[in-house]
């Protein structure tokens, strides 16, 4: 029987792929504003949402949303606001996140997996969660076309972009907002653990191969494609964690780009 | 062109943690003036600059572009702006040079849709700065000065009447230093404002038209031609360094 029969291989590959076309959108921004750890950050205090999610007993997936964005907010607000330098308020998200989470879900029992939102599960995934998905996919990846060559200008310079009168705090919470949500929603497919890299590592191999940010966009999302099918399969067949194999498969096309962009490199010397 | 003064600057006085960085400054520059604002370091130069961009509220005293105040939208959009240490040297992104141009348009449209006529107007200023041909070049490939002129081409984009440049040569070698200076001068003739802040009194008085000198206040706001070594400049620039290059 074809992996494709299965409803649940279908939901996951169509859950991934809509990941696999934000994740890089938005990470190009992250990267290029040397912010890369915001989006483990973001998905450390998404866990604690599960966590709450459970407590209240509604939604972890909603939980983990509104909590994503309130940790958006918080860090923007302590990075603008107080002297603390970019890296200890990701770290204090992320370590406190974290925190959070175990200690609410061993409050709580062992009533859900929490495993699964840590490294992903295919089989976790249902028909209105893909649905949902899609829907908020959609308005991020709109959001993020309406506004690319302002966040480009804001990863460029935020000096020169307030100077043409764009309002740089608003886009830089733009930005952390649509994050938090791409990393809520991913946490089922990737897990909390191993979403960062899905939003880092594909703009990185368009780093290493490309010259232009435009070309960037689309190599990063054919790579972050190519990993995540690669990767549900290879999860499948080999019974590992679906966040797993899809970042060693995103690790696999980085090596595979550095050693195409140092062969080029070589044989033009 | 209008009347009015491009930018007016009344009784400015900014206090920041109980410091006076700015003590009732005032002047107008007008349209086509090629004006050079000097001063020692810590004088207040970028703190004035940033009023007259709209990014510093004064504590007393208003700085208004064509009559309006300087932080009105209408305003920024009169002007371009270089900044001091370039920012862009920490971007290590994938990025071309006609990229970095297009993202000083102000109102974009999708990714990758801007109009004709804007990347036109993209190409236009590159070929303004001497940098045509280069549009599909890598940025970080650029030396000091190249990358600097490219700056001035992304100032330049949204069609400004008046450029600031802050200290815009610091990390540039002197022969790129010559051109651009040039570039400044070509600019200016065709009718840009161009307001060059720098330390450096030697340097600017060849350059410009018109000094103001800062250290808190004006000190001097004269004709480069009316610049005499008869000033106590040791005083006003607490460096006996700037002096003995100025009396070259």
């Amino acid at each position: 029987m074809s992996i494709f029969e299965y409803s649940f291989m279908v939901r996951a590959l169509l859950a991934g792929s809509l990941i696999a076309v934000v994740a890089p959108l938005l990470g190009i921004f992250v990267v290029a504003r040397n912010t890369s750890l915001i989006a483990d950050t973001l998905a450390h205090a998404a866990l604690a949402g599960v966590g709450i999610g459970v407590i209240l007993g509604i939604s972890p997936t909603w939980g983990a949303v509104a909590v994503a964005l309130l940790a958006a907010l918080g860090v923007e607000y302590l990075m603008k606001n107080h002297r603390f330098s970019a890296d200890a308020v990701l770290a204090l998200f992320l370590s406190g996140g974290l925190a959070l989470a175990v200690a609410l879900v061993r409050v709580k029992g062992a009533s859900i997996n929490f495993e699964n939102y840590l490294f992903g599960s295919l089989i976790t995934v249902t028909a209105n969660e893909v649905w949902i998905l899609l829907l908020t996919s959609l308005a991020m990846i709109g959001l993020i076309l309406a506004y690319w060559w302002s966040f480009l200008s804001l990863s460029f310079s935020e000096e020169l972009t307030s100077t043409r009168g764009l309002n740089t705090k608003m886009l830089k919470n733009l930005l952390a907002v649509l994050t938090g949500l791409m990393v809520s929603q991913s946490l089922k497919i990737v897990g909390g653990l191993l979403i960062g890299a899905m939003m880092v590592i594909p703009v990185l191999i368009a780093i290493t191969l490309c010259k232009s940010a435009r070309s960037s966009v689309l190599v990063s999302i054919i790579f972050a494609l190519l990993s995540v099918w690669s990767g549900l399969i290879i999860s499948y067949y080999l019974n590992i964690p679906s966040g797993s194999a899809i970042v060693l498969m995103n690790v696999f096309w980085f090596a595979a780009a550095l050693l195409v962009k140092g062969f080029g490199t070589f044989k033009n010397s | 062109m209008a009347s009015a003064p491009l930018i007016q600057v009344k009784d400015l006085s900014i206090v920041r943690d109980g410091n006076s960085i700015l003590d009732r400054v005032s002047f107008t520059i007008k349209d086509g003036e090629y004006v050079g604002i000097v001063g020692p370091n810590g004088g207040g130069k970028t703190t004035l600059l940033l009023s007259m961009l709209g990014l510093l509220k004064p504590t007393r005293g208003e700085v208004k572009v064509y009559g309006k105040p300087a932080d009105d939208p209408k305003s920024r959009e009169s002007i371009g702006y270089v900044p001091q240490t370039f920012l862009g040297q920490k971007f290590t992104f994938p990025i071309t040079i006609e990229e970095v141009v297009a993202t000083g348009v102000v109102r974009p449209g999708f990714w990758g849709t801007l109009s004709k006529r804007e990347w036109k107007r993209v190409h236009e200023k590159l070929d303004l700065v001497g940098m045509k041909g280069t549009e599909k070049e890598s940025f970080h490939k650029l030396s000091g000065g190249e990358r600097q002129r490219v700056i001035i081409a992304r100032a330049l984009v949204g069609n400004p009447d008046i450029l600031f440049l802050d200290e815009p040569l610091s990390a540039v070698d002197q022969p790129s230093q010559a051109t651009f200076y040039k570039l400044l001068s070509q600019l200016n003739k065709k009718g840009l404002t161009v307001v060059l802040v720098t330390h450096d009194l030697e340097m600017v008085a060849k350059q410009v038209s018109r000094v103001l000198c800062l250290n808190q206040s004006i000190y001097m706001n004269c004709k480069t031609s009316e610049l005499s070594e008869a000033h106590n400049w040791s005083e006003f620039f607490g460096d006996a360094k700037a002096v003995h290059h100025h009396s070259h």
